[in-house]
């Protein structure tokens, strides 16, 4: 699959925009820590499974440490280096 | 011998009969005996005139199933193993068995029988929305609703077309907050009394633990269910990271993700609302019942 991180934060901009609202992500910049921007863990369950979803992938299943991966950067680049991978 | 033939002399001589429980909880499907001997199912109390034939939709490894025939043979009434959804609307059966949610596939196909003059749900809760979409496919049919399960055989019959059963119905029974106790063996199934009448809550081993909150998705199920533009739907818990479990709600119906979405917030706490996904088709299981946990 062609995806970039470019892309990849494009869709991740998308995907939260969705749930928290354009306002809120447009206020949210890459490096932004999500718990202290008020993303809480089932928001950000809920990104990865819209991810899931967007790009047919089984991301939710990854045996990685995932409270390393708590901004929007973090979270682009694990992602794609995952669809890269894939 | 085919399985229905051994069905049949199992309980013409009242031998001992090896069925299967649902398994909806864990997927996993207990093997359980049941004496046909000692067990004869007496909530059945149907005027049916001996010409009919009973359709039946159940698993043949299920109690439901069982019951169906042993009624049937019992009462010397023709019956028909159903294999296809069309086959309710040929107008060669006029009892028809199944399970609600098989009731709920059959309505989507917004057809009508009105030769039937039965409709028996078994094997899972029937909602109202369920009973009301029934009477819409079946308009002359009466509806029954039974409580039943393998370990015990049938408990109760309600045939006035609402939810719940009658409070007289469980008078015998001890209901806890977290099972009912029915002739000495416990049930984990949790019931509700309100106004005169028990609503089922589902069973306390299908509760999920969501971010450190416990939420029952039979009742999350049943409150989407009876939201207008859904037409049927299933929640079913996966184990993820973070937040160790979380609820996904499968819908067919004319809402969109976004707008139902949207009346969940308003409606429920953000720890209830499952992720949403937008389906053609609810799967049951072998039984005809909904798979709400997936492993």
């Amino acid at each position: 699959m062609s995806v970039d991180m470019n892309i990849i934060m494009d869709s991740l901009h998308k995907i939260i925009s969705d749930i928290k609202g354009q306002e809120f992500a447009a206020k949210l910049s890459d490096n932004d820590i999500f718990s202290l921007v008020g993303i809480d863990s089932i928001d950000y369950v809920e990104i990865m499974v819209n991810f899931e979803e967007l790009y047919s992938c089984d991301i939710l299943s990854l045996e990685i440490d995932w409270s390393e991966i708590n901004t929007k950067t973090k979270l682009g680049e694990m992602l794609c280096n995952y669809i890269i991978r894939k | 011998m085919s399985k229905i033939e051994k069905i049949v002399k199992a309980i013409r001589e009242k031998e001992t009969l090896f069925l299967k429980t649902s398994g909806t909880s864990t997927g996993d499907r207990k093997d359980i005996s049941v004496d046909l001997g000692s067990r004869y199912s007496s909530v059945r109390r149907l005027e049916l005139d001996k010409t009919y034939t009973v359709g039946f939709l159940y698993n043949l490894d299920s109690w439901a199933s069982v019951s169906t025939i042993s009624f049937c043979v019992k009462n010397n009434i023709n019956f028909v193993k159903i294999t296809n959804y069309e086959q309710c609307f040929d107008g060669s059966v006029h009892h028809l068995c199944m399970t609600p949610s098989q009731m709920l596939n059959i309505s989507l196909t917004n057809k009508q029988n009105l030769s039937v003059r039965q409709v028996t749900l078994g094997g899972e809760y029937a909602t109202q929305s369920v009973i009301d979409k029934c009477k819409t496919t079946f308009p002359n049919a009466r509806v029954t609703h039974v409580y039943a399960a393998t370990e015990v055989g049938d408990i109760c019959a309600v045939s006035d077309g609402l939810e719940g059963i009658p409070q007289h119905k469980f008078k015998d029974y001890q209901i806890l907050e977290d099972k009912i106790i029915i002739n000495g063996v416990e049930l984990s199934d949790m019931w509700q009394l309100k106004d005169g009448r028990y609503y089922f809550l589902g069973r306390a081993d299908h509760r999920v633990n969501i971010a450190g909150n416990l939420v029952n998705p039979v009742e999350l199920e049943k409150i989407i269910q009876n939201l207008p533009g859904v037409e049927n739907c299933v929640i079913y818990s996966k184990r993820v990271p973070i937040i160790g479990n979380a609820l996904f709600l499968k819908y067919i119906g004319s809402i969109e993700k976004a707008e139902l979405k949207s009346i969940l917030q308003r409606k429920l706490n953000k720890f209830q609302i499952p992720f949403i996904k937008k389906g053609n088709l609810i799967e049951t299981n072998s039984n005809g019942k909904k798979i709400r946990v997936f492993k």
